[in-house]
């Protein structure tokens, strides 16, 4: 090996992923460093480019600055990911609260309606029942005094026959005198 | 081959653990070549 590594030495070794999982890490290696170094067709030679070019450039400067504000740039972003996602989480989570509360608030408001409807059926039903035993009350008080009455008219009835009914019996033994009363 | 340049020069293996680190290889390509304002066509035509 002469230390040169050309184009067809990093298509060759694009399968090589010894270092990588994917079969064309290797490849994207080799491109970022090509791009990292800002170098293409060293020395004017084309696409060849020793092992000495490419690893001293590679002195921890430029390439290495440059991935250092990539993932500098891919933290920031995850960092201010984070904060917009817990400033809409806890957007979201007040947001919850409040119809929350609302929800609450609705069935407390609706708890009362409901209570206020409670009393309203107690009250009417203590008043139909009240009703209710007055209108028996008063027909039983009917039936007393229609009772009374029938009593009352029985009886005179009765003493009506039973003063007739001495009349009938002197009547009924064919004397002329018997038609008197006694009594 | 490359692991042999890697296991000689300590500049080159960091920058390939740094790499690897960031995760994706490709994607580091492409972001770099556009913070550079360079055609990554321009690279890769060279590994065709």
């Amino acid at each position: 090996m002469d230390g040169t590594l050309s184009a067809s030495d990093a298509i060759a070794l694009r399968d090589n992923s010894g270092m990588f999982d994917g079969g064309n890490a290797f490849f994207w290696v080799f491109a970022l460093l090509l791009l990292g170094n800002g170098g293409f067709g060293y020395g004017g030679r084309g696409d060849a480019v020793t092992s000495a070019e490419l690893t001293s450039q590679i002195n921890g400067s430029q390439i290495q600055s440059q991935l250092q504000q990539i993932a500098l740039s891919s933290a920031n972003n995850n960092y201010e990911t984070a904060q917009l996602i817990n400033q809409q989480t806890g957007q979201l989570v007040a947001q919850n609260n409040t119809n929350l509360i609302n929800a609450i608030q609705g069935f407390n408001s609706l708890q009362q309606q409901l209570s206020a409807l409670g009393a309203h059926l107690d009250t009417c039903c203590c008043s139909i029942k009240t009703q209710m035993l007055q209108d028996k009350l008063d027909e039983a008080n009917a039936k007393i005094v229609a009772q009374q009455n029938e009593i009352s008219n029985n009886a005179q009835t009765q003493t009506i026959l039973n003063t007739l009914g001495r009349f009938v019996a002197w009547a009924g033994s064919g004397s002329q005198s018997a038609a008197t009363a006694q009594g | 081959m490359f692991e042999q340049l890697l296991s000689t020069n300590p500049d080159l293996k960091k920058t390939v653990d740094t790499i690897k680190a960031l995760g994706d290889p490709e994607k580091l390509f492409y972001t770099m070549a556009q913070q550079q304002g360079t055609d990554p066509n321009t690279v890769l035509n060279l590994l065709k």
